[in-house]
């Protein structure tokens, strides 16, 4: 089984993308690949639980996080280094992430078979 | 653009251009009951478990279930037998994501999920 | 680090996603393309996801002094049969509509995934 990791760098709120990129992974993980993914860079702050806006602009990432269990994405990781760069270090995680310290992501590319950023 | 409405008692509720609630909160069962009508499926409790099951699955992750996702979660929940397409489509015929989804007043899921 | 090592692959994917009138990367793909088919690699798809699919619009009209580089990786696929895809459902979210008789085909993401079990990944 191919082994495909995932590394997020989009903030939630640049255009799209940290939506397309969630689709991405989810249509990845809908094959059998091996998935990891990780949340680094700006990316850090989809984790963040977004205020209980009426109707937010652009449609919030955050609940959809809880969906990776669901289709057996069991690697998830948070860039540690991310976290402590933009104030987030007691950020509680979602259930099932992990922090990753940026010496540990280098070692997970040089593991994977592709690396896809998004 | 043109707008299409689902008549529900006296009420006129908009429908996207795929026949889903434009406005989630227009919704009640009256509305399910309403699409069922149309659709010719006879509502047995066994489709009121599906519709209030992809309900509280958009609630919790703020997507309406494709069809894989939707077999997964049920099976999660209520065991293998109610978790397969199998089950589902006999409830839903023209396809169960697609079908409970819109019975249940949320938009139309994604196609390649 | 070289490109391809354990196993050598022999197919690549090449995934775009950036708007082909406002950037280069229509035309780094195009280059990568030719290089690699001259190399003896072949391509397993060419598939567009994000803004790239503004590149399968109809509509797109450029004066003649501008290069329309959707249209140049459209020929390019073409002549060398390379499947073409864009995601549909990013394309509808942007209203980006294709003509009957487009170079460019609709396809999923799960499309998209499937075809990469059999290549190596590019990105653009």
């Amino acid at each position: 089984m191919q082994h495909i990791l995932i590394l997020q760098t989009q903030s939630p709120f640049n255009q799209a993308r940290a939506r397309e990129a969630l689709d991405l992974t989810l249509a990845l993980a809908a094959v059998d690949y091996q998935l990891s993914v990780v949340f680094m860079a700006d990316a850090v702050f989809q984790l963040v639980s977004p205020a209980e806006l009426h109707e937010p602009p652009i449609k919030p990432v955050y609940k959809s996080f809880g969906l990776f269990g669901l289709y057996d994405i069991e690697q998830c990781f948070v860039c540690q280094q991310a976290l402590t760069q933009r104030g987030l270090s007691a950020l509680p995680l979602p259930p099932g992430f992990q922090t990753i310290t940026p010496t540990a992501i280098t070692a997970l590319m040089r593991a994977a078979d592709q690396v896809i950023r998004c | 653009m043109s707008m299409t409405f689902l008549t529900v008692g006296d009420q006129q509720l908009a429908l996207d251009k795929h026949g889903y609630l434009v406005q989630m909160s227009d919704w009640q069962p009256s509305v399910a009951e309403r699409f069922a009508e149309l659709e010719q499926i006879t509502l047995t409790e066994a489709h009121w478990e599906v519709i209030r099951f992809v309900r509280e699955f958009y609630q919790e992750f703020n997507t309406s279930p494709a069809v894989r996702m939707l077999v997964k979660a049920m099976a999660a929940k209520f065991g293998p037998e109610k978790g397969s397409s199998k089950y589902l489509f006999m409830l839903f015929p023209e396809g169960p994501a697609k079908q409970a989804t819109r019975l249940a007043g949320l938009p139309k899921p994604a196609k390649c999920l | 680090m070289p490109l391809l090592r354990e196993t050598t692959v022999a197919h690549f994917s090449l995934l775009l996603t950036q708007n082909p009138f406002a950037c280069q990367s229509f035309d780094s793909a195009l280059q990568f393309a030719k290089a690699a088919l001259a190399a003896g690699y072949s391509i397993e798809q060419v598939f567009l996801y994000e803004d790239a699919v503004f590149a399968a619009a109809a509509t797109i009209d450029l004066p003649t002094d501008e290069r329309n580089l959707a249209a140049e990786l459209a020929k390019f696929c073409q002549q060398q049969q390379l499947p073409l895809l864009y995601c549909i459902t990013a394309a509808e979210k942007r209203g980006v509509q294709a003509a009957n008789d487009s170079l460019f085909q609709a396809a999923g993401l799960a499309e998209f995934a499937m075809r990469l079990a059999n290549s190596k990944l590019v990105q653009f």
